[in-house]
């Protein structure tokens, strides 16, 4: 063992660039492996010590004020549950509220302002807050807005509803897991003294919400009691069916919040097992290299009697050195790194991130790159029983197949030195393959970026698409005059739909599964519809099923559903699937006539209504307003555009980080492919330069040597791209029903992305070829 | 005959941290057009040195190297490549050859450092060739499917192709047998005889007997000089004159 680390640290001293350049590719990727699996084992501990921080309810009701106190009877007169409160909120749906230094950040919310005089034991409010102090105009918002939203503590922001401007100061955030993220459910709860609640309450815009929270018994399935309790409560309060409402359990409610951070992890583990990819790149091409440079002492110490398992074991060793030293460096730059690491995993889940670094994930990180790492290298290092003491001696086996001179410099158009270059990248085939991998993946991971970023982190329309989120640019609630008024009278207007949507159980057979419903009155006018196979519904008879209720009913299309309110059920004919990945899958589209059949007196809770090229909402606004006198308008871009800003931006820094770390790995890559090029061919260069060759000539033709191995890699990466990111989309979401992923490429923008790369290998080429200047022929010749 | 190249009071001079090792002392010598000179001297004399000097490879500490009245000692790198392609052809005791070209590109990649004519090169290659006894099959194989010798003749005809004015050679026989030294000296004595100016560099009599001129190198300074007049096979009083020569310069 001692001579074997020996020959491995000798090696590694003569190596020492290699060996960083190595390193560093592994203890990155240890570092995105450390991020991906502290997050992902740690989210669930993280949404307990949230929800015994706030004893948070195991069921809440949101619902109008007028229809709380049945609503609580029917609660409190369940078995399972153990506890039970209710407070009153102020709701609008049109809530605007400005921040920032000169409130030039805006925001529409649509809250429920609680007053923080009342009890709130389930569900407690975290914040810092002393009640005897608290300001009259004060406010605590929600951990999102700190987050995500980059509300501050301390600051003063504007709360305008309508014409009515309320100033209030930031006091503290509290978390609330249930209601964590506007992407979860659009019910965020404020807290404001009770001055200042009372005065929200004289504002005829304002509406009384209820919140009514329940405790249940452990034991009790947390979906099946509310499927029961929603059963009962339809039955019971028949109004309730023709209102806006939450009906949120925890178990539900955790997959939202646990939505985007784990797509978010899955996409950094995907970049890691990328880069675990480039990395045994690199070390096949640094493997294959080191044994043609390192021939006649294989050659020596093979003749000194060392065994081919040996040489191997010491190779092995000398790159688990590297790997190991460099898997600790990237784990801790993650340990160190866990506070802003938990704040970004926070603006994605909305609730606080309570972990410190985590060991198991760090042992796992090193140990995972470490084996991978040594692994590859004993498979590659078996090469050492192919070479025969004799020919290592004489400088090493040929391997060279000399049977075809690749363009021959008489019938070059080339330069001189291009055509060395390109004579140069022909004749190392079997090494260039390896960087052309490199270069592929890391492309690949460079373009998915790009990809990620211009589907999802430019606009959202994408996390809309995948959400199901229906909107328009004006965003009516309340009375929206369903049967009453044509929208299209109203100027400005191009299109509309009406929508509602509810809980209940659908049936097929013997199984059943508790499900959203949506009701439009005209399914063919849905934009963020993403229709997998079959037809949207056309009549009252006709179902659309999202992916996981598919999965749960075991049915397809043509199979009939029963859909189930508890006191009645219809018969409905599954027409086609779509995808979407709020309430984790659990979706269903009918039609407005369709939800009549069970529930006769339904009626619309929105009204999305599209507007003329050239119109805003703030040019609507006031006709909207007049039309619907009794509704609440509000604006529908700006809604959605805060809904996704939080995944916006951690989808803009994903696709940044991707991009730094491609252009970074690239110029590690090449400057070492290029420092060790020079390295083997520095006899040649010596005697080019004798013949009379200048180093810009020879510097030319390392370039040019590159260029196309960066190029057919960079290609291949937007093939990869191509192809193969929206089949990748769908297998990771495949657990909550998606079917098909055909997202929009942008292949102008993937193209720059690989020039970029191009130009990247070029600079650093002429970086690494720099040490062409020192290179003197009379030493060349004379060595 | 001109003097194409002269050095002046040329010194070479390694440091290696406080050591300093003075090869070239003050060295003087003149090559003159149609000249075969032949350098010669124990090991560690400096004649390498003093060949790498005069070609433009490497730099005299101080001292004037002249080539055709034009002083080169001050040529930034490039120039000095520029030169060298120009008018300097090398011959190595290897032979240097790039093992992933063939016989051919290998002769071309210095001829088109100069001339851009392919064509006329590749004939030129082939002829040259030809002149060292090689056939023209030879052009298209690799260099590791030739012979030491063969090797070694087809480097000639790269440091040939360019038609330089003098051709540099470093023991260019050191490394073969005897048969194929042979050959290497008799196509070197029949281009010098067509009009070549050859400098070489050896410690082998046999080699250097082909020498129009004689320069003996000892501890950095040209000791002695022998004019041995032209080559002819089978010259007796010429391989005495230089043994004589060589005796009293202490070989």
């Amino acid at each position: 063992m001692k001579k074997l680390l020996m020959i491995a640290m000798s090696n590694l001293k003569k190596k020492r660039g290699e060996a960083v350049t190595i390193g560093i590719l592994i203890g990155f990727t240890a570092l995105l492996l450390y991020v991906s699996f502290s997050t992902l084992f740690n989210l669930e501990k993280v949404e307990e010590l949230s929800r015994q921080n706030s004893n948070l309810a195991d069921y809440e009701l949101i619902l109008p004020l007028e229809l709380a106190d049945e609503a609580e009877a029917i609660i409190v007169a369940e078995q399972d549950v153990i506890a039970c409160e209710r407070n009153t909120a102020a709701h609008s749906d049109g809530f605007k509220l400005l921040y920032g230094e000169n409130y030039e950040k805006s925001l529409e919310a649509t809250p429920d302002i609680y007053c923080i005089e009342d009890t709130f034991t389930i569900s407690k409010i975290t914040a810092d807050y002393d009640i005897n102090t608290f300001p009259e105009n004060g406010i605590i918002l929600t951990k999102y807005m700190e987050k995500a939203q980059g509300f501050k503590k301390g600051q003063t922001i504007k709360l305008e509803l309508k014409d009515n401007t309320y100033e209030m100061v930031v006091v503290d955030f509290s978390e609330d897991a249930m209601t964590a993220t506007p992407l979860n459910v659009s019910a965020a709860k404020y807290y404001v003294g009770k001055k200042m609640y009372d005065e929200l309450m004289t504002n005829s815009d304002i509406r009384s919400t209820c919140s009514i929270r329940a405790k249940i018994a452990e034991d009790v399935d947390r979906i099946a009691f509310e499927k029961n309790l929603m059963q009962k409560l339809y039955i019971e309060i028949p109004e309730l069916g023709n209102s806006v409402f939450f009906s949120l359990n925890w178990v539900d409610m955790l997959h939202g919040v646990e939505m985007m951070p784990r797509i978010s992890m899955v996409i950094i583990l995907s970049f890691a097992i990328v880069l675990i990819f480039i990395t045994i790149a690199v070390i096949w091409y640094n493997i294959k290299n080191f044994m043609d440079e390192n021939m006649t002492n294989t050659g020596i110490l093979k003749a000194s009697g060392y065994t081919s398992l040996e040489l191997n074991l010491s190779l092995t060793l000398q790159f688990a050195i590297v790997a190991i030293i460099g898997s600790l460096c990237g784990t801790c730059i993650g340990f160190a790194g866990f506070k802003p690491l938990g704040n970004a995993i926070a603006a994605l889940s909305g609730i606080e991130w309570r972990m410190g670094p985590d060991p198991v994930s760090a042992v796992l990180a090193v140990a995972i790159t470490a084996v991978v790492v040594t692994v590859i290298v004993l498979l590659l290092g078996r090469k050492y029983k192919k070479i025969f003491v004799l020919d290592a001696l004489r400088g090493g086996i040929s391997t060279h197949n000399f049977k075809r001179n690749h363009l021959p410099l008489n019938k070059s158009k080339l330069t001189l030195p291009a055509g060395l270059g390109i004579k140069s990248f022909l004749f190392d085939k079997g090494k260039n393959v390896s960087v052309v991998l490199v270069i592929a993946f890391l492309a690949f991971a460079a373009c998915s970026g790009v990809f990620i970023y211009f589907n999802f982190g430019v606009s959202g329309d994408s996390i809309l698409r995948m959400s199901g989120i229906e909107m328009r640019t004006v965003y009516v609630t309340g009375d929206t005059k369903y049967g009453e008024l044509d929208p299209m009278t109203i100027e400005g207007v191009t299109d509309y739909l009406y929508g509602n949507n509810g809980d209940y159980t659908l049936r097929a057979g013997e199984n059943e599964s508790s499900c959203n419903v949506d009701y439009w009155d005209d399914p063919s006018k849905l934009t963020a519809e993403e229709l997998v196979e079959g037809r949207l519904p056309e009549n009252e008879k006709e179902i659309v099923l999202a992916g996981s209720i598919r999965k749960e009913l075991g049915v397809d299309i043509g199979d009939i559903v029963y859909l189930d309110n508890g006191e009645k059920y219809c018969e409905f004919m599954v027409v086609g699937f779509d995808q979407k990945i709020n309430h984790f899958g659990r979706k269903a589209m009918i039609t407005m006539d369709g939800i009549r059949r069970l529930l006769p007196n339904v009626e619309p809770a929105a009204l999305y209504i599209g507007i003329e090229e050239g119109q805003t909402y703030e040019s609507m606004r006031a006709v909207v307003e007049k039309a619907y006198p009794n509704g609440s308008v509000n604006n529908g871009d700006s809604i959605m555009a805060d809904t996704v800003s939080g995944v916006t931006n951690v989808m803009y820094l994903i696709c940044l980080a991707f991009l730094i770390a491609t252009y970074v790995v690239v110029f590690f890559i090449l400057y070492m492919i290029g420092k060790s090029r020079i390295v083997e061919e520095k006899k040649q260069l010596g005697v080019y330069k004798a013949l009379g060759f200048t180093t810009g000539q020879l510097v030319y033709k390392n370039v040019v040597s590159v260029i196309p191995v960066v190029t057919i890699g960079g290609a291949l990466g937007i093939l990869f791209t191509y192809v193969g990111i929206n089949p990748l989309i769908t297998l990771m979401f495949s657990a909550i029903g998606f079917g098909r992923s055909h997202y929009p490429h942008s292949l102008v923008w993937y193209v720059l992305v690989v020039v970029l790369m191009i130009v990247d290998a070029i600079i650093v080429t002429i970086v690494a070829s720099s040490k062409i200047r020192k290179i003197e022929p009379v030493k060349m010749i004379q060595e | 005959m001109s003097t194409i190249l002269q050095a002046k009071d040329l010194c070479k001079t390694f440091s290696n941290g406080s050591v300093q090792q003075h090869v070239l002392k003050n060295l003087n010598i003149e090559i003159e057009q149609g000249d075969f000179v032949v350098i010669m001297g124990s090991s560690g004399s400096g004649k390498s040195t003093l060949l790498y000097a005069l070609s433009g490879m490497d730099r005299p500490t101080l001292g004037e190297i002249n080539f055709k009245g034009e002083a080169i000692q001050n040529y930034s790198n490039d120039k000095l490549a520029v030169f060298r392609r120009k008018n300097c052809g090398f011959v190595f005791q290897q032979n240097y050859l790039n093992d992933t070209m063939s016989i051919l590109d290998n002769i071309l990649v210095s001829g088109l450092l100069v001339n851009k004519d392919a064509k006329a090169l590749t004939d030129e290659a082939l002829r040259l060739l030809k002149a060292v006894g090689l056939d023209e099959n030879i052009s298209k194989k690799f260099p590791t499917q030739l012979s030491g010798g063969e090797c070694q003749r087809v480097a000639m005809v790269r440091g040939l192709i360019n038609k330089p004015l003098i051709l540099f050679a470093d023991e260019p026989t050191g490394a073969l047998n005897s048969k194929n030294t042979e050959n290497v000296l008799n196509i070197l004595t029949e281009f010098n005889r067509q009009g070549q100016t050859i400098v070489m560099v050896t410690h082998d009599m046999k080699s250097a007997r082909r020498g129009s001129k004689i320069a003996y190198l000892a501890d950095g300074v040209i000791t002695g000089n022998c004019n041995l007049g032209e080559y002819k096979s089978g010259d007796k009083e010429r391989h005495e004159k230089l043994r004589t020569f060589l005796q009293e310069m202490g070989w």
